[in-house]
């Protein structure tokens, strides 16, 4: 936690600085493919877990559909939230 | 954007699956994503110093920021709760499986030590699932719902293995709101699935 706010932290001075001269450039590039790359580690990390394997034959079904629960409840709350929100600021500054 | 997410997550699962890691990957395989990880942090960064616009952008969505925890908070624990008592567990059993926020490793070994190794197990690979489909429905999400919205499924997942990510799909001057909800959600995981397994006992 700490190791990511530094890294982001350290990365965004040397940027806004200059330090990094032409190297900068490359931030950009760089974390599509590292991106890409931490893609295929987590894939690799989940295929290669027998224990993931095999109990996605049993309770694979019943997991994706908490997920999907969950992920569409996260969904629907974040925007009825946001749409209750900004009606709420846009009148407060209307008034 | 689809096919930068979709082709390196199906290829690392086919090469997992059909044993092509090195020995004993799965367990080293933490080091080795963290590692990456805060190199791509770093680079995005250096990224969000150059282009400064991010940080005035991120001013633009002000309050609106917060929004984004407590509605995955809210979302995810409903959600999982109907499922659950759809599928005729008790309602708080479901909502602890929601509770999880994507964070697998924690929430599935909470739920094994204070309800039933199913339980746990279920809730671990339903939030494995849930980070896994976070990262692919991305896009659309970004397109179709917006900025906030991008932040959502990935629940306590997006202060680390999906921030990047959402930095290119959604933008540098999301990257903040991202992390700061992720964080708030990780320190929920801990303190509302206890809770909620505790309120049926």
């Amino acid at each position: 936690m700490l190791s990511i706010i530094g890294a982001l932290a350290l990365g965004f001075v040397l940027g806004q600085r200059g330090w990094l001269g032409k190297a900068g450039a490359w931030a950009g590039p760089a974390s599509t493919a590292g991106v890409a790359l931490l893609l295929f580690l987590i894939g690799a990390k989940i295929g290669s877990d027998a224990e993931i394997i095999q109990t996605l034959g049993t309770l694979g079904l019943e997991a994706a559909l908490y997920a999907v629960a969950a992920v569409t409840g996260s969904l629907l709350a974040v925007k009825i939230l946001e749409r209750l929100l900004v009606d709420r600021l846009e009148k407060g500054e209307e008034g | 954007m689809i096919i930068l997410i979709l082709f390196p997550l199906a290829l690392g699962l086919l090469a997992g699956y059909l044993g092509l890691t090195p020995a004993g990957y799965a367990l080293k395989a933490d080091g080795l994503i963290s590692g990456v990880l805060l190199l791509v942090v770093f680079a995005v960064g250096v990224d969000m110093g150059r282009r400064q616009e991010a940080l005035r952008e991120l001013a633009l969505l002000g309050p609106r920021a917060l929004l984004v925890p407590v509605g995955v908070a809210l979302g995810s624990v409903a959600g999982a709760a109907l499922v659950g008592l759809a599928l005729g567990l008790k309602w708080n059993e479901g909502a602890a499986i929601g509770a999880g926020f994507g964070w697998y490793s924690l929430s599935g070994v909470l739920i094994t030590k204070l309800h039933s190794v199913r339980l746990g197990t279920l809730t671990f690979l339903s939030n494995v699932l849930r980070e896994a489909l976070s990262m692919v429905i991305l896009p659309w999400v970004h397109k179709y719902l917006g900025k906030l919205a991008a932040i959502a499924p990935g629940g306590a997942t997006t202060m680390d293995v999906t921030l990047p990510l959402i930095a290119k799909v959604a933008g540098k001057e999301v990257v903040l709101v991202a992390f700061a909800s992720g964080f708030i959600l990780s320190l929920l995981v801990p303190v509302l699935v206890p809770l909620l397994i505790g309120i049926g006992k």
